[in-house]
């Protein structure tokens, strides 16, 4: 039985994705000998303005983190949000806390995935908001 | 210390795989799946192919992966394009189908088989069937099977030497492919970063995690354990079981008891659960009610107190019973890499204690894992179950939480890009980490479905009888009132935006009551009803709008292609548009196709676009009669200025989309078949496909490449076409020279014949490289003869130019009589031939001395010529000492008498590029080395003598000029009337035939012309790789006949003349860069002045800026940077593009630039992985650019099998850093693509795609209810 054959062409708008997914260098946060506290994130995101006729934009992230290479991710924090009936692009900043702070860590990876988005969404910045137990300057060979 | 913030703003520098995460610099990542960063300082969700209409859908039965498209402009079109003609746009305005599909989300929280101690069921097989209402949508699959010793109820005696128990394990779980399991889920404690991949689950036992093949000892952690609540004082140790016994559903426990230890010890599976062992080991309430066979009520210290016991009942499944929570501990679903924190007691199957120096852990992920398992199973059996009707069966696969709550919204948005169909085992089959993942089932087609998800559950014995009732009819139908294990409670849901809604109330209140001694249920979690989609109710409909004077007269032909699996293929043939109005025509036109079977129209409606002009326009609306997916149709227009001849347009822009599939239809050859290849072209202007050039011949002896694509594939070997254009002129070569190999002979060992003229080796043509383009032929011979059939439009023929016109019915011969007025000799009957005749003048001459050797080349509309490989071989001039006398006047004279086709419209020189017949002559006294221009018969002018002015100018003032005029007018008939009246004609200044030379003609010689010597061998060679640079066109990786067998060059090139595109002379024209490096030809390619030829091992660029090619030189040798694959590299603004599987290179004709390695202000890193890319990228990896977001775009497959088949790497070239896309093209699984090609003015990306016929591939759902 013959097949439908499409034509297709690329096109860089996005209608969903459940494998956005970025994750970040693994760093001391400017301090290598010193702990530090995750207190929480800061993101600025765009929410997008393009609906389809079948979806609602929307978007689910979750952060997840590790403190040290040889281990798993665990999860940090997940923002979700769906923005129906909105055809306007919207720029957000979430800060969000985490309930209980992360304490006493000296490295850090955060990993960004996107489980669950649907139509435009775009990440202006993301920050993590953390505290120092103190501050030693060291020579650093690695670099 | 104050708040700090770590800020990430940058992501323009994208993936850095290779180097240590410490390490990669700011703004790269360590990974960037689905993530544009072209945009500085943003962060976006990466693009999409889509389906784009511009280029209206086409069936075809397959597309050869990654290759078969081609996209070009010309200067033509198919559509009449004049002021009195007619002309239409066509446009698919809906694509059939729409609808959303109907599904369920849920999973089996648990499944429990029980059986009375008494029925004496031993050993057979536990299979399972899911159903939607009473409708099966599996097979009955295995759950567990035994048909040894022991049996079901592992009674493995005491003793428990090791010898015993490997025996218990091998004949309990017997056949592997019967049970499932994952070696991932070896590690009990920790979940592995690796998920539970459904490739390691299908199939296979799950295995002991403390297996270890040291037979003697203990897993370290297993501590045993003690519980004094048991009321059986006989049980004094309770063990984890051996670790040498590697089936993980046996893994249950060893039991000691008071007697003597060590010698009568129990093993017992987690997942089995028999009397025997209850016998043993009552509950920890003293209680021997089966949980499930209670009412969970906290005021009954939570103790099942149901009647069913567990001393005469034998278990088997998985069962979740939250009744434990809040006592003790949370039952909750915990975090993904921990969910081994409650403890539970042994009381359910999967929820044993486990013991260990650090406390106690629960087997709560045991539970897990047997769920998991048998949902892996079953979306496996879901997605290959074929029995039924086609719209009864499903799809499956399991979808992610995505937010961590147990809403069913959650699941519901996760999965936007369903696994392959199969379940076959692919690695991303099971997206995520979880056990308790739930199932997403739909139908294969959209539409409205609704039912209720029923389970049945039968016991046969191991000679496949199901076991009566007596014996244990222990199916339990969730279909039937039968038995069920929950009573009619055999599923329970939860209610969205509740988060952990579990009805757990509902659950802890199932009284078990109506359990008979044996019986089966299942619980669901989620849905328990398949919620209802909408039904396909969208038509196809293609809306043609019709235009221009609707009194053309002109005919159009509508091809109806059925894509759908529902509906036929139909044709209207020649329905001419001559009515008072365009509205007229449309009406008469759809009362035609209201007559098709299975197509309707809607009403012929002004079109307002057009409403001003002089022929007003009207639309009118065709399509399915039924809506839906299965309905689909593609319709392709074509105008005929006759009942015969196709129309075409010139002067127009038309870009063109040629498309060569393979057909599943076959062709005898002898006794085998062959399949012919579909080459359609979809033209923009025309807004239609043209199918005409399509093979759908029935015969093999029916082959004619002067009408269509004349190409086979045979024995599964797939066609390899190869395209390139240049002057309105498409040329299409097969480059898989295996395959033209064995269809050649094939085609001689049964003596097939082409339909044209046959190859060098005697027979049909296999896949011989063709042209196809625009040719106005109309004007041959101005008005002393009309061909029949078509004069202008678009042809297709053979490429290769060579002479093959010598002939005594078809072609050229020498005239055997000067006089061409002599009884017989007019041409007749179905004779089609150019005769002439040389002879002597007798006075006048000036120079003629010696004798000359005529011959005769055909000519090309581009200008070029066939060698020389005619000779008048009965020419008196040839004679020695022809033009020798004593008063040396002589001259030479010639006649022509031409009939250019017979009746039946065979033509004498049939390749329509072909626009005349040119002399040359070698001069005895120059040793015959020059062959020097006689003239041409130009089939449109005349004759043009040699050594003559020649102007399309004003031609008055000229010498007498030589014309096409038929027999008559020359006055041959007038002693035999046969040559007039059969067509004949001749060329005539009006008074004389004869066309005499004086002087020999000295001007201008074969090279002159053509630029190459005519003592070559051949101007055809096949090849595998082609370019067009510097008006030349280069082939390498070629194959030459040597005039008895081919003669294979994988690393020779050969170089066009200028401007004669299809004419390889060889061997004067061959390029050898490094001989014989046992490195062939892939990819050809050119960027300025600069061709580059691409190996596999490396890259030569060739300098050709002097455009002589004998000064061509190599430039610069870039070793182990070549490709596999032609589809490795593509033309970007930048330069030539390119990867293999070492990196990726960008050439902008001065710099090669190395796209892995990023440098510093003082250090460069390689930013890719290397193992990661080598792993990528394969001979069926694909590159492309889009120019409008400069992306390039390299897939790792061009046909798939597993969603991530469909991954791609991006290069930016805004920001010169790469991301990934995760399954950006999937298809579908066994779905294909064809190569990438760039359409309109922004230079999109654009290919060819399979899409699943009749809806519902997992690929392309359609959107969810």
């Amino acid at each position: 039985m013959a097949k439908e054959i499409k034509f297709k062409t690329w096109n860089d708008i996005a209608t969903s994705t459940s494998n956005f997914k970025m994750t970040t260098k693994y760093t001391d946060l400017g301090a290598a000998d010193a702990k530090k506290s995750i207190l929480g994130i800061i993101i600025n995101l765009n929410k997008g303005s393009t609906n389809t006729n079948t979806s609602n934009a929307f978007f689910s992230l979750r952060f997840k983190y590790r403190t040290n290479l040889d281990e798993n991710f665990g999860t940090l924090i997940t923002i979700n949000n769906s923005y129906q009936n909105t055809n306007q692009t919207q720029n957000v900043e979430i800060v969000k806390y985490l309930p209980k702070p992360l304490k006493n860590i000296y490295n850090f990876q955060l990993k960004i995935e996107g489980i669950a988005i649907k139509n435009d969404f775009s990440i202006n910045d993301v920050g993590i908001i953390f505290r120092k137990y103190r501050d030693t300057r060291i020579a650093s060979l690695n670099e | 210390m104050s708040k700090e913030v770590w800020k990430l703003g940058k992501f323009d520098k994208g993936i850095n795989s290779h180097s240590d995460p410490k390490d990669i610099k700011e703004g790269e990542w360590v990974e960037l799946d689905d993530v544009n960063v072209s945009k500085v300082g943003v962060a976006k969700v990466i693009g999409q192919p889509r389906i784009d209409t511009s280029v209206h859908q086409v069936s075809a039965d397959k597309i050869i992966p990654g290759n078969g498209f081609y996209r070009f402009t010309s200067d033509n079109s198919f559509m009449p394009a004049s002021p009195t003609s007619s002309y239409h746009t066509l446009t698919n305005i809906v694509d059939g189908g729409g609808g959303s599909l109907s599904e369920a989300i849920f999973s089996i929280e648990s499944l429990v088989w029980a059986f009375p101690s008494s029925s004496n069921i031993q050993n057979g097989y536990l299979k399972f069937q899911l159903f939607i209402d009473t409708t099966a949508i599996t097979d009955q699959f295995t759950v567990i099977h035994s048909d040894g010793t022991p049996n079901f109820s592992t009674s493995v005696g005491s003793g428990g030497s090791v010898s015993e128990n490997n025996t218990v394990q091998t004949n309990i779980y017997k056949g592997t492919s019967e049970s499932f399991g994952s070696s991932d889920f070896d590690d009990l404690y920790s979940i592995p970063s690796g998920r539970p991949k459904n490739s390691a689950m299908i199939g296979r036992i799950l295995r002991n995690s403390w297996y270890n093949s040291d037979t003697s000892s203990f897993h370290p952690g297993a501590a045993g354990i003690q519980n004094n609540n048991w009321s059986d004082n006989n049980i004094i140790d309770a063990q984890p079981a051996w670790s040498n016994i590697p089936d993980w559903y046996t893994n249950g426990w060893q039991i000691w008891t008071n007697n003597v230890q060590g010698s009568e010890d129990y093993y017992r599976s987690d997942f089995f659960w028999d009397n025997d062992w209850f016998d043993e080991l009552t509950s920890h309430y003293n209680n021997p009610n089966l949980i499930f066979s209670a009412i969970f009520d906290s005021s009954d210290n939570n103790e099942p107190n149901g009647t069913l016991s567990m001393r005469n009942t034998d278990m088997m499944g998985f069962y979740k019973w939250d009744g434990y929570k809040g006592f003790y501990g949370d039952m909750q679903v915990p975090p993904e890499y921990s969910p081994f924190v409650v403890p539970t007691y042994p009381y359910v199957p999967g929820f044993s204690p486990w013991p260990s120096n650090n406390g106690i852990f629960s087997l709560y992920g045991e539970y897990y894992k047997m769920v998991c398992a048998f949902q892996s199973q079953l979306i496996y059996e879901i997605n290959n179950y074929s029995g039924g009707s086609a719209s009864d069966r499903f799809y499956a696969q399991f979808v992610e939480n995505t937010t961590g709550d147990s809403n069913l919204f959650d699941y519901d948005e996760a999965v936007p890009s369903p696994p392959s169909a199969s379940g076959d085992g692919s690695d991303d089959w099971h997206v995520s980490a979880e056990f308790y993942d739930m199932i997403r089932l739909f139908p294969r087609t959209v539409g409205a479905k609704s039912g209720k998800i029923n389970c049945k559950m039968t016991y046969y014995n191991t000679s496949d009888a199901s076991i009566s009732s007596n014996g244990g009819e222990a199916g339990s139908t969730g279909i039937s009132a039968a038995v069920h294990l929950l009573d009619d409670k055999d599923a329970y849901g939860f209610i969205d935006g509740e988060g952990d809604s579990y009805e757990e109330n509902n659950l802890e209140t199932f009284n078990v009551t109506s359990l008979g001694p044996y019986g089966g249920a299942m619980v669901i979690r989620g849905n328990t009803d398949l919620e209802v989609g909408d039904a396909e109710d969208n038509v196809e409909t293609h809306r043609l709008v019709l235009k221009g004077n609707p009194l053309s007269g002109q005919f159009l032909d509508l091809d109806f292609q059925g894509t759908g699996s529902a509906i036929s293929n139909a044709y209207i043939e020649n329905f001419q548009i001559y009515h008072s109005t365009n509205q007229a025509a449309l009406t008469a036109l759809k009362s035609d196709i209201d007559a098709l079977s299975g197509y309707t129209s809607g009403s012929v409606t002004a079109d307002s676009n057009t409403s001003g002009d002089t022929y007003p326009g009207y639309y009118l609306d065709i399509k399915a009669d039924t809506a839906g997916r299965n309905y689909q149709f593609s319709l392709s227009l074509q105008w005929k200025t006759n009942a015969i001849n196709y129309s075409a347009s010139i002067g127009v822009d038309d870009e063109q989309f040629a498309f060569i599939s393979q057909s599943n239809t076959t062709l005898p050859v002898g006794n085998t078949t062959v399949k012919p290849l579909i080459f359609k072209l979809f033209s923009t202007y025309s807004s239609s496909w043209i199918t005409r050039y399509a093979n759908t011949i029935s015969s093999i002896n029916n082959n004619d490449m002067n009408e269509y694509l004349n190409w086979y594939s045979y024995n599964n070997i797939e066609s390899d076409p190869l395209f390139y254009d240049e002057g309105n002129v498409l040329r299409i070569c097969e480059t898989n020279f295996s395959l033209k190999q064995q269809l050649e002979s094939l085609f001689e060992t049964h003596d097939i014949n082409d339909g044209q003229y046959n190859s060098l080796l005697g027979n049909m043509w296999s896949n011989p490289t063709q042209w196809l383009g625009y040719k106005d032929i109309s004007n041959h011979f101005g008005d002393s003869f009309n061909y029949t059939g078509n004069l202008k439009g678009f042809f297709i023929g053979h490429q290769a130019k060579i002479w093959n016109y010598t002939g005594t019915t078809k072609g050229l011969v020498v005239a055997s009589t000067d006089n061409l007025r002599a009884t017989g000799h007019a041409i007749t009957g179905n004779d089609t031939l150019m005769k002439v005749h040389f002879h002597q003048g007798s006075s006048g001459g000036i120079d003629w001395t010696g004798s000359i050797k005529i011959y005769a080349v055909a000519c090309y509309d581009d200008g070029s010529e066939t060698l020389p490989t005619h000779y008048f071989d009965s020419s008196p001039p040839s004679a020695s000492g022809y033009f020798d006398s004593d008063d040396n006047a002589k001259t030479l004279k010639l006649r022509v008498l031409f009939k250019p086709s017979n009746s039946l419209g065979q033509k004498c020189f049939d390749d329509a590029r072909i626009n005349g017949i040119r002399l040359y002559y070698t001069h005895s006294e120059e040793n015959n080395s020059t062959f020097w221009n006689l003239g041409k018969f130009d089939f449109n002018r005349g004759f043009i003598k040699a050594s003559v002015v020649d102007t399309t100018d004003s031609t008055a003032g000229l010498e007498s000029k030589y014309e096409w005029t038929t027999a008559g007018d020359a006055s041959i008939g007038d002693s035999n009337t046969t040559a007039s009246d059969n067509n004949n004609i001749t060329l005539w200044n009006g008074s004389t035939y004869d066309i005499e030379y004086t002087q020999m003609p000295k001007t201008k010689s074969y090279e002159d012309i053509n630029g190459f010597s005519p003592l070559n061998n051949t101007l055809h060679v096949d090849f595998k790789a082609a370019c067009i640079a510097g008006r030349r066109a280069f082939v390498g990786n070629i194959r030459v006949w040597n005039g008895y067998s081919y003669e294979y060059y994988n690393d020779r090139m050969v170089v066009s003349p200028v401007n004669a595109l299809d004419s390889f002379p060889y061997p004067a024209n061959i390029l050898d860069l490094d001989i014989s490096d046992g490195d062939e030809i892939i990819a050809l390619t050119s960027y300025g002045d600069k061709v580059l030829q691409f190996k596999k091992r490396i890259c030569y660029i060739l300098n050709i800026s002097t455009g002589i090619a004998a000064e061509f030189f190599i430039e610069e040798r870039h070793k182990w940077k070549g490709i596999e694959n032609k589809n490795h590299f593509c033309v970007t603004d930048n330069g030539i593009f390119w990867a293999n599987d070492r990196g990726a290179w960008i050439y902008n004709g001065e710099e090669l630039k190395d796209l892995f390695i990023r440098k510093g202000d003082d250090s460069s890193q390689q930013i890719i992985n290397r193992d990661d890319w080598a792993s990528f990228i394969s001979k069926d990896s694909i590159v492309g650019y889009d120019a409008y977001t400069r992306e390039i775009i390299v897939i790792k497959k061009n046909k798939y099998s597993t969603t991530g088949d469909a991954d791609c790497y991006i290069y930016s070239l805004i920001v010169e850093s790469w991301t990934k896309g995760v399954k950006r093209f999937y298809a579908g699984v066994n779905n294909a693509i064809t190569n990438f090609q760039n359409t309109g003015s922004l230079g999109k990306l654009c290919y060819l795609s399979e899409e699943a016929n009749g809806g519902g591939g997992p690929d392309n759902p359609g959107p969810i209810h």
